[in-house]
C-alpha cells in the first residue's frame, strides 16, 4: 500500500521530456479548437487573467534572481562570506537584513538567492533575514513607495524600519525555534565557472518557477472566489483593520514593487494598517509560501510563514503607531 | 543528456519563447504594465539561451543532475538520488500559464470582475487642478472623472468629456468602466461612471467611446449625460 502510494507520488510530478513535448504539440494542434469555446465563462476568464498576470509579472524578477543565485552558487567562495559577515550568527542576522538593500527586485528574486547563500555558508538565520528584508528595503521598492505616498515620507521610512526590524527579529527567533536546517554539508556540484552557473541558473529557474506557478494559481483562485469587498467592510475597527490588511497582503500576492500603489488606494484603512500591509506582503504571501515550501521544505514553511506574519504584524503596528 | 536536464531545457525554452512572443506582440499589456515589455524580452532571451546551451552541450560526466537544494527534505532527496531519474519536481507547472494563455486565451478583465475587485473611489484627497484649457472636448480617464466628480465637481462643469471604457449592465442608462493597474492585473482597481441620455443595446464588455458632460453625483456614482456613444475596438492596452 505504502510503496504503491510512494510510486504514484514519484510518477505524478515527473513527466518525461518526451511526454511534455508531445502534450505541447497535441495541445497546439487540437487544443484551441476543442477547448477554447468551453472556457469562455467570465469567471474562468477572470481567473486566467490574474493567474497569467502574476506569472508574467514575476518572470523577469525570477530570472534576475536565478541568474544572481547561479552566480552565487558558482563564484561566491565561502571564505569571502566568512570574511564579510560577522562570525557570530546573532550579529550576522542584522547585517544580512540591512544588506537586503542591495538586491533590486521583488520577492521572487530573493528566495533562490537566499537558498544559494545559505548553501555557500551563510548561516541560515542570516540568509533568512536577507530573504525577508531584500524585497522590501531595496531602493527600487522604496522609491515606488515614495511615489505612491507623495506626502508621507514617514511611511517610507516606517516601511524600511519595520521591514529590517521584522527580518532581524525573525532571524534571531529562528536561531531558537528554527527547524534544524544546518548549512548544507553536501555541496551541489554543478561544475565550475560559467558552465556551472548556467546549470545552476536553469535548475533554480525550473525549480522555483514551478512553485511560483502554484502560488499564482492560489492567488488567482482566491481573487476569483472571494470578493475584495468582504475585506473592505472590516476597515472600521483599528485592530481588525490591521489583521484584515495583513490577510489581504497574503492573499493578493502582488509584487513588492506594486504593493505601495495598491496600499495608497486603500483609503478606508488607517495608515498603520497600510504599513502592516506593506511589511507583510513582501515577506509572506501565497506565492512566497509555495516558493519557500519548495525551496526549503514543507516543514520549514509551516513554521516560518506563521512566525513571520506574527512578527511582521506586531512590528508593523508598533512602528506605525509610533511614527505615523 | 540526462532526462531532468532535457526537461528543464524544454520547459525553460517554451517559457522563454512565450515571454518573447507576449512582449513582441504587445499582448503582455493585457496582463502587466507595458513598461515590463523590455524586461520580458531580456528574460525570454536569457531563458532560451540557458535552454539551448544546456541542451546542445555534449554530455559530460561532471554534469550531475540532482537537487541538493533540499538537503533536509527526505522526500526530495530520496527521489532525486534515484538512478536515471528525470524528475523536475513541480517545475513542469511552469507550462500551465503558457497553456492558459493559449487555450483559455482570456479576454481582458471585464464587467464580471468589477464585483470581485470593487470599484475604487481612489483619487480621493488628491488635489485636482483644472482640466487642460482647451475649447474642444477633452479626453479624461474614467478613474479621474470619478475622483473629480466626487471631490472637485466644479473642475468638470461645462466641459465636454471623452471617455473610453467597456459597458456594464447595458440598458436605458448603463455603466462605463475601466480598470487601472499599478503593476499587473492582480492589483487591478475598477472605476465606473453612469451614462445616461444615450441608451445602448450593445452587450456588456463592449468597448465604446462616450462623449458627454458631467451631470452630478447620484447615490455615490458619478453621472455623465452623453451626447454620443460610439462602439470601438478594445484597445491593445485595456488599463488606464
Amino acid at each position: 500500500m505504502k510503496s504503491h502510494a510512494a510510486a504514484r507520488r514519484r510518477a505524478l510530478p515527473a513527466p518525461s521530456p518526451a511526454v511534455i513535448a508531445s502534450v505541447m504539440v497535441l495541445v497546439a494542434l487540437l487544443g484551441r479548437r476543442l477547448f477554447s469555446d468551453r472556457l469562455k465563462s467570465p469567471a474562468v476568464s477572470h481567473w486566467s487573467n490574474v493567474f497569467i498576470a502574476v506569472s508574467v509579472q514575476a518572470l523577469p524578477f525570477l530570472v534576475l534572481g536565478v541568474v544572481v543565485s547561479g552566480a552565487i552558487a558558482t563564484f561566491l567562495k565561502p571564505s569571502l562570506i566568512r570574511r564579510v559577515l560577522p562570525e557570530r550568527t546573532a550579529f550576522a542576522v542584522p547585517v544580512a537584513a540591512l544588506s537586503g538593500a542591495v538586491l533590486p527586485g521583488c520577492e521572487c528574486s530573493s528566495v533562490p538567492v537566499a537558498a544559494r547563500l545559505s548553501q555557500r555558508g551563510v548561516p541560515l538565520p542570516a540568509a533568512l533575514a536577507f530573504l525577508l528584508s531584500a524585497p522590501a528595503v531595496n531602493p527600487v521598492v522604496l522609491v515606488a513607495t515614495a511615489v505612491a505616498f507623495p506626502h508621507r515620507p514617514m511611511l517610507v521610512f516606517g516601511r524600511f524600519l519595520a521591514s529590517v526590524l521584522t527580518a532581524t527579529i525573525v532571524g534571531w527567533l529562528w536561531m531558537r525555534v528554527g527547524v534544524p536546517v544546518t548549512s548544507s554539508g553536501e555541496e551541489h556540484e554543478h561544475g565550475a565557472g560559467w558552465r556551472g552557473m548556467v546549470d545552476a541558473s536553469l535548475h533554480d529557474f525550473v525549480h522555483a518557477g514551478g512553485y511560483l506557478v502554484i502560488g499564482a494559481a492560489a492567488a488567482a483562485t482566491l481573487q476569483t472566489v472571494v470578493p475584495r469587498s468582504v475585506l473592505d467592510q472590516v476597515g472600521r475597527n483599528p485592530i481588525v483593520a490591521v489583521l484584515a490588511l495583513a490577510l489581504l497582503a497574503i492573499v493578493l500576492s502582488i509584487c513588492s514593487e506594486a504593493d505601495a500603489f495598491v496600499a495608497s488606494g486603500l483609503t478606508q484603512f488607517s495608515l498603520t494598517a497600510r504599513l502592516v500591509f506593506l511589511v507583510v506582503g513582501p515577506m509572506v504571501d501565497l506565492k512566497l509560501i509555495a516558493l519557500q515550501a519548495g525551496t526549503f521544505g514543507r516543514r520549514f514553511a509551516l513554521r516560518f510563514a506563521p512566525l513571520t506574519v506574527a512578527v511582521a504584524i506586531l512590528v508593523g503596528s508598533i512602528v506605525g503607531t509610533v511614527l505615523l | 543528456m540526462r532526462g531532468a536536464s532535457a526537461s528543464r531545457s524544454l520547459i525553460s525554452f517554451v517559457v522563454g519563447l512565450t515571454a518573447l512572443r507576449l512582449a513582441i506582440s504587445g499582448k503582455h499589456r493585457q496582463f502587466v504594465r507595458s513598461g515590463l515589455g523590455p524586461f520580458l524580452i531580456v528574460s525570454g532571451v536569457v531563458l532560451c539561451a540557458l535552454a539551448v546551451v544546456v541542451a546542445l552541450r555534449p554530455t559530460a560526466s561532471s554534469t550531475r543532475d540532482h537537487d541538493h537544494m533540499h538537503p533536509h527534505d527526505r522526500e526530495f532527496d530520496a527521489r532525486d538520488s534515484e538512478p536515471h531519474q528525470s524528475s523536475v519536481g513541480p517545475g513542469w507547472l511552469l507550462l500551465l500559464p503558457v497553456l492558459a494563455l493559449f487555450l483559455i486565451a482570456p479576454a481582458p478583465l471585464g464587467s464580471w470582475g468589477l464585483q470581485q475587485v470593487g470599484t475604487s473611489t481612489s483619487g480621493r484627497g488628491k488635489d485636482w487642478a483644472s482640466l487642460p484649457a482647451a475649447t474642444g472636448p477633452v479626453s479624461v480617464r474614467i478613474r479621474e472623472v470619478v475622483g473629480r466628480g466626487l471631490d472637485a465637481p466644479a473642475s468638470l462643469q461645462g466641459r465636454e468629456l471623452i471617455l473610453e471604457g467597456f459597458i456594464v449592465s447595458p440598458g436605458a442608462t448603463f455603466g462605463l468602466a475601466r480598470y487601472s493597474i499599478a503593476c499587473c492585473a492582480a492589483d487591478a482597481q475598477g472605476a465606473q461612471v453612469l451614462i445616461e441620455g444615450q441608451p445602448t443595446s450593445l452587450p456588456h464588455d463592449s468597448w465604446v467611446s462616450v462623449v458627454g458632460t458631467f451631470a452630478g453625483v447620484r447615490s455615490g456614482q458619478v453621472v455623465i449625460r452623453a451626447t454620443s456613444v460610439e462602439p470601438r475596438p478594445s484597445p491593445p492596452e485595456p488599463f488606464e
